[in-house]
């Protein structure tokens, strides 16, 4: 429909419907969708959880499993209809012209084969090469995606291998029959920025050297306005916007698109605060725009049936008021919660004279691989290394790091489902690592949000027997429904859910379910792993500014693990970076906006600002090494992140560990280099460009 | 409740609570006398005045699986409940402390297990002296190690689930934890071992008859009933079929209920 191109586009998508049978009845997850993808062109489908994008892309690899079934419209690959032509005919046309990247690289690994015999599965299959003709193209597909070392990689396990590694040989095994186009699927969903933007900086290179089309599924806007051409955005099964990328995200002509791109903290200066949309609650309509019910600028006319419609060139939308939107999107208020977010978050930032800790962390060590019973299991492999600070009352303080950093760690060892080697913990005047588990009394006051939030809810327990759990344990008495509907109602969520189970609810509802039963019993402490990143776009915000609000009504120190820098940056007090469970940093937030830094925080920011395509070329990214790129095994003697680091000096990095140095009062990093030398370095290459854009910027001062 | 409106449940619980009310009343339904001998008429087929036919005495099939309804079926729920008052603890301790505790459970229902079922029975019996109550002993230990391992294996699939360690996070205690969060999650496993112990308790205290050491004849349960029959089975097929038509009948309903009790705790199909 967008496409008006001579030439038949590589890919095109008519009118497309996908239902899934279901005990209600057949349930529509995408609903007449149209869209065209030329060759060598990037198209990124958007959209929240539970919005369709999966299913569409399910629906053009032809896989839509059991229950699934493309309701209406076709799919056609150059013009011709993958649906009317045979069977045998079809298996050939998947795998071979239309690859899939899944985004759970592990699960599309055969964990019983090497990576080499993995690869060449494929080839065998589609080309009949020879043993040796295939593994000579795989060394070169090895190549092709940057993977060091190709033919030690082809010896390995895929379990041996890291995320990041693994993605990129899924990637390989995805070009190995030359697809003109590949689908993917989240695939940088569960690595860490740095491991993200070296996908993403691969990809963009791939499809120089190939001119492959990619269809782009993702829910990281920052990413895919990176590497995308067109985007669709979608909400609840429908396409709301399409459009040229620099259109789109510029001057979106959806007040769907606008707040879902406003309400997304990135690396980037923004005009504004974060906007808040509200909670998503219950069934979005069927007719008519299916986000009315959310949006601050819905108008009767939104309840009538819509359709895309051209609202400039290259750039369609289904929303009633996109003129106004497109006209001044200037003048266009956001919520007025902005305003609360404001001052709240100001008032976070006062310097932090003399506040008290909740948790103080002292030589932290904890090692996994311990003595079986009878029999010794394998190598001990230490996971904290004499990790020690602090989280102060009524403050954030964001502990980042990779994947493998040890975060997740550290955050079972606090609320005891492990036990610590060596070190204090103290959590008000009690020290938590000698005890084994967590006695009601401490537990009470020290809460923890899952990464997996929503799993966290046991599956045959109503959401009523969830909530009043916390205060049975902790109070002793049962909770009134009043009570339990209070709770509720702070996180959006209507009290006729109580009586249902976890399974009744939206994924989201689940998620703020667990968030309010935290909430529950006021803890000191709240930890806080990766929670943010199973979130949706639009939740994020609210929960952030609920996260403020708890925080500044009852004084609770927050410790937020996250990879998201983001995410640190508008909600964070404090830092820790945390390296292969070693503290190389630890100061006030503003250490993220100014030198000096220790080299690995420097390694996460640029490549944080590269994702969003914010890297100037000025610096040198290419010292800035991927996770993946280097062994796995960290180094005994020295400095452990000698084998990475930009600024390597020479010999005594690797040789002797290197001396904390201080700063200022509270800001310490681990490094050879004497700060003042490496705060002067640093300055040299701060680009200037980027400087304007993220360093003038401050989210509390504006 | 959603159970009532379930056709398949209602019927279920239907047969189930006949069969109930047939062991309760069963000894004034019987036609005959359970025990009495009528050698006129040994071995014949199902007629209008026996309705299950007669055994190799000439006695009422049908009034000994009446009467043997009421020993079977306390016989077996007590068998299965030992074995259960054993299993359950066990198997969700094992799952849950997993290490040492596993191993040193794992291990004592493992030596439990080594023991061929009837000698450990026989052991049980011969220490107890022959009675009702041993017998439900016997057969309940003898069968608790396997109830434990499919708790356990029930139980550890869900036990690395994020609810388990939210629930560890929030102070609760192990045995909140075994019973309160894994037993509800692994509770579907656990209903299908329960009805299959069931008719392998009342088959193994069939056997212990046989040797003597059970329920002494001529009182009647099903498994006694099937064992005796077992000589005569080929002349006169419907010795052993009318018996386990009973067991399979009381067998098969808990089946199903207990898979529609999994489901509405599950809160998926229909729900």
């Amino acid at each position: 429909m967008p496409d008006s191109a001579v030439t038949v586009p590589l890919l095109e998508v008519a009118d497309l419907s996908v239902a899934y049978h279901t005990d209600r009845g057949e349930v529509f997850a995408v609903k007449n969708l149209s869209f065209a993808i030329r060759r060598q062109e990037v198209l990124a489908l958007v959209g929240e959880s539970g919005s369709g994008k999966t299913s569409a892309a399910l629906a053009v690899l032809g896989y839509l499993g059991r229950g699934g079934r493309i309701a209406g419209g076709n799919v056609r690959l150059q013009g011709v209809d993958l649906a009317l032509i045979p069977a045998r005919e079809r298996r050939a046309i998947y795998g071979r012209r239309i690859a899939h990247v899944a985004q759970d690289p592990s699960s599309s690994l055969d964990p019983a084969m090497r990576i080499g015999d993995n690869l060449m599965e494929g080839m065998f299959v589609h080309f009949g090469l020879s043993k040796k003709e295939a593994y000579k193209k795989a060394l070169t597909l090895l190549g092709e995606v940057q993977l060091p070392n190709p033919e030690t990689v082809m010896a390995c396990y895929p379990h041996q291998l890291s995320g990041g590694m693994q993605q990129r040989v899924c990637i390989a095994m995805a070009l190995a029959c030359d697809p003109e186009l590949i689908v993917m699927d989240e695939p940088t969903t569960g690595l860490d920025a740095a491991t993200e933007a070296a996908i993403f900086k691969l990809l963009k290179a791939l499809r120089q050297s190939r001119g492959i089309s990619i269809l782009f599924i993702s829910h990281n806007l920052a990413a895919v306005r990176g590497i995308a051409d067109k985007v669709i955005v979608m909400y609840h099964g429908k396409a709301v916007e399409i459009g040229e990328n620099e259109h789109v995200f510029n001057r979106p002509a959806h007040r769907y698109t606008s707040l879902l791109f406003r309400a997304l903290p990135t690396m980037r200066a923004m005009d504004g605060m974060p906007a808040e949309i509200l909670w998503q609650d219950g069934v979005a309509p069927d007719t008519g725009c299916a986000f009315r019910p959310r949006c601050d600028m819905a108008l009767d006319a939104c309840g009538q049936s819509l359709s895309m419609r051209p609202v400039a060139p290259g750039q369609w939308s289904s929303c009633v008021r996109s003129d106004d939107l497109l006209a001044d999107a200037q003048e266009i208020r956001l919520a007025e919660s902005l305003a609360d977010f404001r001052e709240s978050s100001a008032d976070a930032r006062k310097p932090d004279a003399g506040v008290k800790s909740v948790l103080r962390l002292d030589n932290v060590t904890h090692s996994y691989g311990r003595r079986g019973f009878l029999i010794k299991r394998g190598k001990e492999k230490r996971s904290l290394d004499d990790v020690s600070f602090d989280v102060q009352k009524g403050k954030v303080t964001a502990l980042i790091g990779e994947s493998g950093s040890g975060k997740s760690t550290l955050a079972r060892c606090i609320v005891g489902l492990e036990r610590v080697q060596r070190g204090a913990m103290v959590f008000q005047d009690t020290d938590l690592a000698p005890l084994r588990g967590r006695p009601v009394r401490i537990a009470r006051r020290l809460q923890i949000v899952f990464q997996n939030i929503a799993g966290s809810l046991h599956p045959r327990k109503t959401i009523a027997d969830i909530l009043a759990r916390p205060i049975r344990l902790y109070e002793k008495r049962s909770a009134p429904f009043k009570e339990l509907e209070t709770l509720t109602h702070s996180v959006g969520i209507k009290s006729d859910l109580l009586y249902k189970r976890p399974s009744g609810l939206s994924g989201g509802e689940r998620q703020r379910v667990a968030l309010a039963r935290a909430f529950s019993s006021e803890p000191s402490l709240l930890v806080l792993d990766e929670a943010f990143s199973a979130l949706d776009v639009s939740m994020k915000v609210k929960v952030m500014n609920l996260l403020r609000q708890k925080k500044s009504a009852t004084g609770m120190g927050i410790l937020l693990i996250t990879h998201e820098l983001p995410i640190v940056r508008f909600l964070a007090d404090r830092v820790a970076v945390l390296y292969r469970g070693w503290l190389c940093e630890d100061g006030p937030v503003s250490l993220l906006r100014s030198p000096p830094m220790h080299p690995y925080t420097e390694t996460l920011l640029w490549s944080a600002l590269e994702l969003e395509g914010l890297s100037p070329a000025a610096l040198r990214m290419e010292r800035f090494l991927a996770p993946g790129s280097v062994s796995a095994e960290t180094p005994s003697e020295g400095c452990p992140f000698q084998l990475r680091c930009p600024r390597k000096v020479g010999d005594i990095c690797e040789k002797t560990r290197p001396p904390r140095q201080r700063v200022d009062g509270h800001h310490s990093l681990a490094c050879h280099i004497p700060v003042a030398e490496l705060g002067r370095a640093q300055q040299s290459e701060w680009p200037t460009s980027i400087a304007a854009s993220y360093l003038a910027e401050e989210p509390s001062t504006c | 409740m959603k159970l009532l409106k379930d056709r398949v449940f209602v019927i279920a619980a239907a047969i189930l609570s006949l069969h109930v009310l047939l062991a309760v009343f069963g000894e004034w339904l019987a036609p005959f006398p359970f025990d009495e001998m009528q050698f006129m008429s040994t071995l014949s087929g199902p007629d209008a005045t026996h309705w299950f036919g007669t055994d190799q005495y000439g006695r009422d099939v049908f009034s000994r699986v009446l009467v043997g309804g009421k020993t079977t079926l306390v016989f077996g729920f007590g068998a299965v409940a030992v074995c259960f008052l054993i299993g359950l603890p066990v198997g969700l301790a094992s799952a849950y402390y997993g290490g040492r505790v596993d191993q040193a459970l794992m291990r004592v229902m493992d030596v439990l297990m080594s023991f061929p079922t009837l000698l450990l029975g026989l052991l049980i019996l011969i220490i107890a002296g022959p009675d009702m109550v041993s017998l439900i002993v016997a057969v309940g230990l003898v069968y608790c190690p396997r109830t434990a391992r499919i708790v356990r294996t029930a139980a550890l699939n869900v036990r690395q689930s994020t609810y388990i360690e939210a629930a560890q996070a929030r102070g609760e205690s192990g045995a909140y934890i075994m019973f309160r969060e894994l037993f509800p999650s692994a509770v579907g496993p656990i209903l299908v071992e329960f009805c299959i112990r069931l008719s392998y308790a009342i088959l193994l205290g069939a056997s212990f008859n046989y040797l003597g050491l059970g329920i002494q004849p001529p009182e009647a349960d099903w498994g006694a009933l099937v064992q005796e029959a077992r000589s005569t089975m080929i002349r006169a097929p419907w010795t052993v079929l009318f018996p386990i038509l009973f067991i399979s009948t009381l067998v098969a309903p808990l089946h199903l209920m207990a898979d529609r009790i999994d489901d509405q705790l599950k809160g998926g199909k229909g729900a």
